[in-house]
Parts: C-alpha cells; structure tokens; sequence
C-alpha cells in the first residue's frame, strides 16, 4: 500500500501564467471508487501546493486534459471541475480498468484564484453599519454593479426597493423585514445584485480583524436578480465593524499545466 | 449473551459492490450491499445485522469484517457491510460466510427511561446490568487532559491497526475528537454521556424534559477504546468500561435534574443466531 510520491516525475510543461504567482503541484493522495453499478467509477488525484503564499481564501480547479493508463487506455475528465479550497482540490477522471495497475501520463491544468487586498479581489468597507442603505461598491469601479447595500431589520418593502433601485421587489421578500422579536439576537440584511456570482464570501470582521462570530446565515436566492442574506449576531453590530468581501477577479488568477508519470493505482 | 442458536441459514444476495481504493490506507474497502431474508414471519421493528463475516477471494487470501450495521424496516433487509479490500488483481471473492443475528421484538419498541438521569453522574445508569449494556451521563471532566487522553488512545488505536499511517491521515480522522471538545468549550449547554456496546446494540439515545419533549439540538458521536487513563479522568464509580462511545451532545436548555434518558436498544434475548454465505462475487 506504501506510495513513494517522491518518485513522481513532475514536469511543468507550459505556464500560461496570467499573473506572476508560480506554483508547483504534486500528488498528496489517489481515490478511486469501483461500483457494480455502470458509469459510478472514479479516479480522484488530490494535489498538493508549493511556492504560492497563499490564505484561507485561495482556491484551486483542475482541469484534467490528457490521463492514459499502462495498458494505453485514455481516461476521460468526469464531472466539472469546481474551484475548491486546497486541502480538498483535485482532478477527477473516469475510473481506469481493474487490469491497470498505473497510469502512465497525466496532464492537468491547474487555475488558482489567490486573492489578495492588492489585487484586489479582497474588498474591506470600514464602518459598514454608517453606510447602510448606499451601494457600498460604487466606489470600487469593477464591481459598482453588484449594487450591494446593507440595511437594518426594519423598513417597508418599498423602502427596500427603492434602497435597491427597484420598483418592486417579489412578492416573498416583503414580509422578510421585520424586526425580531426576540431581543437576544441581532439582524442585519445584506442585499445585492449578483447574476453572475461574483461573490465568493462574505465576512464581517471586528476591530482587531477577526471574523464576528454569527449565530446563523440565511442566503435566499431570487433568481438572479437580487439576493438577500441575512445575519445574526449575539451583540449589536458595532459601528468599528469592518465588511469584508471576497470577490471574483482575474487579477487574482495564474494558470499552470502539470503532467505526472507512473502514477500507481491501488 | 443468551442468543438462540439456530440451523437454518439466512438467505443472502449481494446487490451492489463498491470499492474505495486509496493510497490512504484508512480510506481503502470494500462495501456490499446485501438483501438478507430471515426465516419465519416478519414482525414490525424486526432488525438484521451481520455479526461475523470473513471472505476468501480467488487466491486464498481472507478479508476481515470491518463494519456492520442493524438493518431493519423492510424484508428482505438491506444491509452494508464494510469489509477489507481485496488486491487490485483479484476480480472475484470465492465466498463470504458468517453468523447474522435476527432480533424480534415483542412488542413495537424497545426502549428504556431512566428518569432523573442527571443525578446520578459517573456511574452506570443501567445496574443492575440491562442486557449487558452500560451508560454513563459523565460531568467534571477536566476538559484539556481528558481531550488529550482521548486523543492519544485513539491514535494508539489507529497506529496498532495501521501500522503505515502517515501524520496528515490520523489528523484527519482526529476531526470528530476536535469538534467534540470544540462544542464542550462552548457556552452552549452540553451534556457528556458514555457508554460501552461493543455489540452496537444500543441504536438510540434521547434526552426528554418532564414534558417529554426531545432536548437535544445536535450531537457529537465518537467512539474509541477505554484505557486506565481516560477511565480515571471519568471518574467512573463502575469500572467495567471496556468500549469508549462518547455523544457529546448540545441542548436547547441548561440541564434540569427531571429529565429523563431514553435508549432504544436491541434486547439481546430476543436475538437469533443463524449462519449465511454467498458465493462468487464478481468484482468491479
């Protein structure tokens, strides 16, 4: 069962950086699941990550292009790949015959999205809560569209809209506004544009930077016109609080091929 | 145990085979999904469960149970086995022969109240012993060195089963002890009950107020093997705990001394031994 990863030839065959953040990959661990029932069979290669200084933010894709096995069978890509967070990140194929011991080349492209305050896909708005009801990324000139504005548990539905620029809002919105009648917790909406799901993640951090604990998220979709999320907190929000948002960008990716030979199956 | 030891066998038919092959080792088996009949009429709440197994596949080489659980609600029953994982080579399994245990109740459920639970800490709840099993509500756990314990005979546990374990893999099955301990820092009202089943057959545990009402909002279930050390941090009065199954459980109120535990069990004496086998079982 011992694998000698080190043995692992690992060759970067082309980088077709868009930024300047290099990174180097290697094989952490292989699943494979074989079932009785057709088309159930994977090969998952999970990766591991060196030279990128990366934070509790950075995703990975793999996107596998070429996977031959040592009988010269060619192995398809399953499923789309997702971005996901390093520790999970892995490129998924069609599960190899039983007679394949190996496979014998892999090739595999490799987006990292590593966002960062300077390139930008890390946005923080100090002081929020003074701002609510105005579109909090009307400054940032790539995202003024998002329209995200933030606003109390309290206002008619046509106050929302028009917060929102909107003339109506649907019809299950209305009653969401409401003031909580238990007094123990404390709500705060965050309303936004997003059709293309450009927000990634949404925190709120306190003075010192770290994340204010919430008692509960709720996220309603509504098409994709105007999402809603509401949260609760245990304490009232602080005017010190910070938003902070993490938000899709080119800027913050670099791309990388990697291709592995004699890779042993298990 | 005082089973019924019975000659006629269990019909058994593999429906589905699943393997997890990884280079993790702790991540590797072989999982069957097998309908099981029992002889004789069925009754409501009647459960199956596969209490020995061993297979032989083409070449000789045996592979080991690892894993089963009660099967009920349906007959024939549908049930998973979890078994060690055969070399890649071998494309069939010659047999799996074992021991499944059938339980008819006689009556709909089977359950005991203990009222009053929280006052008798550190002690077994079930004395004298009901059918074996052994439940403890345990409090003044000096929380850090009873974590660590935990962690170290866990490990222990691991390293002797998985000689080849890498330091990344046990950190990933030390998720269930993080969480637990995570939710005893908490504020949030906990309570810490153990108990010892290495037959499985308790399937339930609730906590109801004196209205009868479920108090438990979510829990933590980690089981691990007893050693001397973790037993002393218990504080354990009754010291025949040889099986570690610890539910740290999270609550909607703060504990109430008139509450009560109520545990769903399979009665021991109402169980029925019968042998089965399966035959040629072509792999994926």
């Amino acid at each position: 069962m011992k694998m000698n990863f080190s043995s692992l030839l690992l060759l970067l065959i082309c980088c077709s950086t868009l930024s300047a953040q290099d990174f180097s990959a290697k094989i952490e661990s292989i699943s494979e699941f074989r079932s009785s029932d057709p088309g159930e069979t994977a090969l998952d290669i999970y990766l591991h990550y060196d030279g990128l200084d990366i934070n509790e933010y950075t995703l990975f894709k793999v996107i596998p292009s070429l996977a031959i096995d040592d009988l010269g069978n060619r192995l398809s890509a399953a499923g789309k790949p997702d971005f996901l967070r390093p520790s999970i990140s892995h490129a998924k194929l069609e599960g190899p015959m039983r007679d394949a011991s190996s496979l014998q080349q892999v090739v595999m492209q490799i987006q990292c999205f590593n966002p960062s305050i300077e390139n930008g896909a890390i946005v923080r708005i100090p002081n929020f809560y003074d701002k609510r009801g105005a579109n909090l990324l009307a400054p940032y000139h790539e995202y003024q569209d998002l329209n995200f504005v933030v606003i109390d548990s309290i206002g008619t539905k046509a106050e929302i809209a028009a917060l929102m620029g909107k003339d109506t809002l649907p019809d299950y919105m209305g009653s969401e506004f409401k003031p909580r009648p238990d007094q123990d917790w404390y709500a705060t909406y965050l309303l936004f544009e997003d059709p293309e799901g450009q927000i990634m993640k949404i925190d709120i951090l306190d003075a010192a930077g770290n994340p204010v604990e919430h008692i509960n998220w709720d996220r309603l979709s509504y098409g994709k016109v105007v999402q809603q999320r509401r949260i609760y907190f245990q304490t009232p929000i602080q005017k010190d609080w910070t938003l902070q948002l993490v938000l899709e960008n080119e800027k913050a990716l670099s791309e990388q091929t990697v291709e592995f030979v004699d890779v042993k199956l298990h | 145990m005082a089973v019924q030891l019975h000659s006629q066998p269990l019909e058994a038919e593999v429906k589905k085979i699943t393997e997890f092959r990884s280079s993790l080792p702790l991540s590797s088996e072989l999982r069957l999904r097998v309908f099981i009949d029992a002889p004789g009429r069925y009754v409501d709440g009647q459960k199956i469960k596969i209490r020995e197994a061993l297979g032989i596949d083409e070449n000789g080489d045996s592979l080991q149970l690892l894993h089963s659980n009660w099967g009920y609600y349906a007959s024939p029953t549908s049930i998973n086995l979890k078994m060690e994982l055969p070399a890649r080579s071998v494309r069939r399994l010659k047999q799996i022969k074992g021991k499944g245990s059938v339980f008819k109740p006689d009556k709909e459920e089977t359950n005991i109240q203990i009222k009053n639970f929280l006052s008798r800490p550190n002690q077994n709840l079930l004395t004298p012993a009901a059918h074996q099993l052994k439940v403890a509500v345990v409090q003044n756990i000096k929380q850090d060195s009873f974590f660590e314990a935990l962690g170290m005979a866990y490990e222990k546990s691991l390293r002797e089963a998985y000689p080849n374990i890498s330091r990344k893999e046990l950190d990933a099955h030390f998720e269930m002890i993080k969480l637990s301990k995570e939710r005893s820092m908490s504020d949030d009202p906990i309570i810490h009950i153990i108990s010892d089943d290495r037959d499985g057959n308790i399937l339930s545990m609730n906590i109801l107020d004196s209205s009868g009402q479920d108090v438990v909002v979510s829990g933590v279930i980690l089981r691990c093997p007893m050693d001397k050390a973790l037993s002393k941090l218990l504080h354990l009065r009754d010291q025949d705990f040889q099986h570690l199954t610890l539910r740290t459980l999270t609550l909607k109120d703060r504990p109430s001394t008139d509450w009560s535990l109520e545990i769903q069990y399979v009665d021991p004496t109402l169980v029925t031994e019968y042998d089965f086998a399966v035959f040629n079982i072509i792999l994926p």
